[in-house]
């Protein structure tokens, strides 16, 4: 049986209401912010600060660089137009065909994580395939996320940007 | 010449992927040559007007104009199968590799030439047995290559200039298949084609070939691209009109002269007003469309990521699109990813970052598979959360979307079919759940990201796939959780227990920016990304 | 006969802008053939790169030849649109000015 009554005119109302965010919460309001020039800097240069704390010789291939990913969608009804920064590397082993075949990637990073002050938003390192994101005080996070494949490991370096405008300023809405 | 471990361990793939885009780039020139060749030879009559001399030189001139316009099919085509030489080729490399790794732990080493033998002090009954599977997997992989290879080179092969220039043979445009005839039944006729029938329709009838599902992903990205071409030259030519009347209109209000625009006018001024908030919205619309073939160009040429086909253009009403990452004919899992309400093709960009960032997700989760992912906006969706409300979009998209999902299946290369896996998000599942209600809708799973409802109470009623095979989820501080009295407009949410879907987890999102959560689900870190990679590479039992 | 009626100066400037077309068909194809074909196909062991060579070579050799003939297209059409100006300059001459 499937739904077909056509919804009432009060209940269309509120929905599009609730889906306005004129529900009584704080929504985004449309604040400056860093522009992207500058948000893929400083993405770079913590992907740059982490891979530092790696075992000598790691290197990092490169699986993307979103530098405009779309922060709205079309219903959220927000302010249009925000965007955000995202790159992802795979973590290259020094040796060993670039796999790992131990978690050395995960430690030294969620110490030096520590120590920078980042906060833990997801600690999943039980798990079979780990995973471990922090965040920083400026909403920049980071995610290091590791496959078991059996007789080895692969790691996956994630860093983002918050939402921002492109341009740094509000576009017109 | 066969190949060998050898060539195979020590190939270096990218001279070869660095090749592709330079044919991709000779096809556009030579297409956009043919295009102004074209406007020459319109000319030539105005300003030589008669005579059999005259004539003949047109039809010269056309004649290479045609001649550039077939050099695009089979250069593309050439560019295409460079492309997939290479992944092919290095994934083919990567197994080797694995296989002398796996092999080393079973005592066994696999020498460079390729030779297999136990090491000493092992020769044992075991290793003997893990030999033979040793020596079989070796095997199959080299004959994966040299298969590969020997097919592509014969594509290449087939698609050679000669001084003729590459032939293609007339087909009548009657005898293509209507849009919506059984995918199964357009492959076969497609099978039937020669190759130079094939490359006459994707040349001369791009627009229908572009929307056929059973048509191979290959040739309608092809037929595509020039579809692409052809909007992006229409959509700036009309805007470019609309800009010149407006400034037509302006230019005459402010010499004073606005009633020669509308002679017959009681209230030439209200007119104006009237035009130029319709010309307005016009403009709007026509650039919206051009960011939208914009950021598709700009992914067709991304040599940085895994090559893109497009499936699906068109700019009538709001647009649509259908974009693949990665070949899904040739892939072991595919992905087709409907977005929700206000999707169009303006807005396309971001939704392609999202189609690559799952394809990097699900590829990730299982290396040993390859993964395509396919944004599908193949139907009308609405433009707002009210008319979110109406069924009917969600009605025939359901019908769209199983066409293509369809198509999915009889253009998949080989016996071994790929693991196919819808996902929608918010309204894009209720257009699922439309897809799911009454056929097969050609997919091992389904997954409702965000959902509003399905227009279904419980998994049971979606008769096209069983309970076990539909995936849920939904963030805490979604703002699609709060529309009132949910099973009124478009059944449960998927979410609830007595639905009957698998739900995993997604991570809350933000009780201060429910809106914003409503996108948030495609965040770096946001382990939504994740387990939807475990469900489109079947690894479900990771699902957290 | 339509002499008279053939616009030389616009012909002439569309034979130009054709024989350009050609010469910018042999540029296109001039950039692209160093690379068409992937380095290292000479002797290799794989029959795509092998093939790949041959096509790059064959595509060359045609689009060169296709350049060469639009050009002279052009070039066709400016030396007519020569042949009808002195035609009229002559016809001119022989009924003096007006």
């Amino acid at each position: 049986m499937t739904m077909r009554r056509t919804p009432s005119a009060v209940l269309l109302i509120a929905l599009s209401l609730t889906l306005l965010g004129c529900t009584g919460k704080k929504e985004d309001s449309v604040q400056p912010t860093e522009t992207q020039t500058v948000a893929v800097e400083r993405v770079d240069q913590l992907v740059k600060d982490a891979t530092a704390q790696l075992p000598t010789g790691t290197t990092l291939k490169n699986n993307y660089r979103s530098n405009e990913g779309a922060c709205d969608d079309p219903t959220d009804n927000g302010p249009a137009g925000r965007i955000f920064v995202e790159h992802r590397y795979t973590v290259v082993a020094a040796d060993n065909n670039g796999v790992w075949k131990s978690d050395q990637v995960i430690p030294p990073l969620a110490a030096y994580w520590e120590k920078q002050g980042f906060g833990v938003k997801n600690d999943s390192r039980a798990k079979s395939d780990p995973r471990y994101t922090v965040e920083n005080p400026d909403g920049y996070f980071a995610t290091i996320q590791g496959y078991d494949r059996g007789s080895y490991y692969d790691f996956t370096l994630t860093v983002g940007s918050p939402c921002i405008w492109p341009n740094g300023t509000p576009n017109p809405q | 010449m066969s190949v060998t471990w050898q060539a195979l361990l020590d190939v270096d793939v990218g001279p070869v992927r660095q090749a592709a885009p330079v044919w991709d780039k000779l096809g556009a020139a030579l297409e956009d040559q043919a295009d102004e060749l074209a406007a020459n030879a319109k000319a030539l009559p105005g300003v030589w007007p008669d005579g059999r001399a005259s004539e003949a030189a047109v039809t010269h001139l056309n004649g290479m104009r045609a001649e550039l316009d077939n050099a695009y099919v089979p250069v593309l085509t050439i560019a295409q199968s460079l492309a997939e030489w290479a992944d092919g080729i290095s994934e083919l490399r990567g197994h080797a590799l694995d296989l002398v790794d796996d092999a080393q732990r079973l005592h066994i080493t696999i020498a460079g030439d390729g030779t297999i033998s136990m090491d000493p002090g092992h020769a044992d009954a075991t290793t003997a047995q893990s030999m033979n599977s040793i020596v079989h997997i070796r095997d199959d992989i080299l004959q994966r290559a040299a298969d590969l290879d020997a097919r592509l080179a014969g594509v290449l092969a087939a698609n050679t200039a000669t001084a003729a220039g590459t032939p293609a043979a007339f087909v009548d445009p009657k005898s293509i298949p209507a849009r919506g005839t059984d995918p199964a039944a357009v492959k076969r006729w497609w099978d039937s084609l020669t190759p130079e029938q094939r490359r006459y329709l994707i040349m001369n009838d791009f627009e229908q070939i572009g929307w056929l599902d059973g048509v191979p992903a290959a040739s309608r990205d092809i037929a595509n691209r020039l579809a692409l071409d052809h909007a992006d030259e229409t959509t700036r030519a009309n805007l470019d009109q609309v800009k010149d009347r407006q400034d037509y209109i302006r230019s005459m209000y402010d010499q004073g002269r606005i009633w020669e625009v509308y002679p017959d006018a009681a209230n030439p001024a209200t007119e104006m007003d009237t035009e130029l908030q319709r010309l307005g919205i016009e403009q709007a619309d026509l650039e919206g469309k051009t960011r939208g073939i914009t950021a598709i160009d700009k992914r067709l040429a991304d040599t940085n990521l895994p090559r893109a086909y497009l499936l699906g253009l068109s700019t009538a009403d709001d647009g649509k699109a259908i974009v693949a990452v990665g070949n899904p004919d040739m892939a072991d899992n595919v992905l087709t990813y409907v977005p929700g309400t206000g999707a169009d093709l303006s807005k396309v960009g971001g939704d392609i970052d999202r189609t690559n960032k799952m394809a990097d997700d699900a590829n990730s989760a299982d290396r040993s598979a390859t993964t395509a992912a396919v944004f599908w906006l193949g139907y009308d969706a609405p433009d707002s959360v009210p008319q979110a409300g109406q069924s009917g979009f969600a009605a025939d998209g359901g019908n769209d979307l199983d066409g293509f999902q369809t198509g999915l299946r009889a253009t998949h290369d080989g016996d071994d079919p790929s693991r196919n896996t819808v996902l929608g998000h918010s309204y894009g599942s209720t257009v699922i759940g439309h897809g799911a209600m009454n056929s097969s809708i050609n997919a091992d799973a389904v997954v409702f990201v965000g959902s509003p409802g399905v227009d279904v109470n419980n998994a049971d009623e979606l008769t096209g796939l069983d309970p076990g095979q539909v995936y849920a989820t939904r963030a805490e501080h979604d703002a699609i959780a709060r529309i009132p009295d949910w099973d009124l407009i478009h059944g449960n949410d998927p979410t609830r227990d007595d639905f009957g879907a698998t739900v995993f987890s997604t991570d809350p999102g933000d009780p201060d920016n429910e809106g914003a959560t409503h996108s948030k689900y495609w965040d770096d870190g946001n382990v939504s990304r994740t387990n939807v990679a475990y469900v489109v590479t079947g690894q479900t039992e990771k699902l957290t | 006969m339509g002499a008279v009626e053939v616009n030389t100066v616009e012909l002439r400037k569309l034979g130009t802008r054709v024989g350009q077309l050609g010469d910018a068909v042999t540029r296109t194809v001039a950039d692209a053939v160093p690379r068409l074909a992937p380095a290292g196909a000479k002797g290799s062991p794989w029959a795509l790169l092998v093939q790949a060579d041959a096509t790059a070579t064959g595509w060359s050799e045609y689009l060169t030849g296709l350049a060469k003939r639009i050009g002279e297209a052009g070039q066709s059409l400016v030396d007519t649109a020569g042949l009808y100006q002195a035609s009229d300059e002559r016809a001119a001459d022989r009924h003096g000015p007006r």
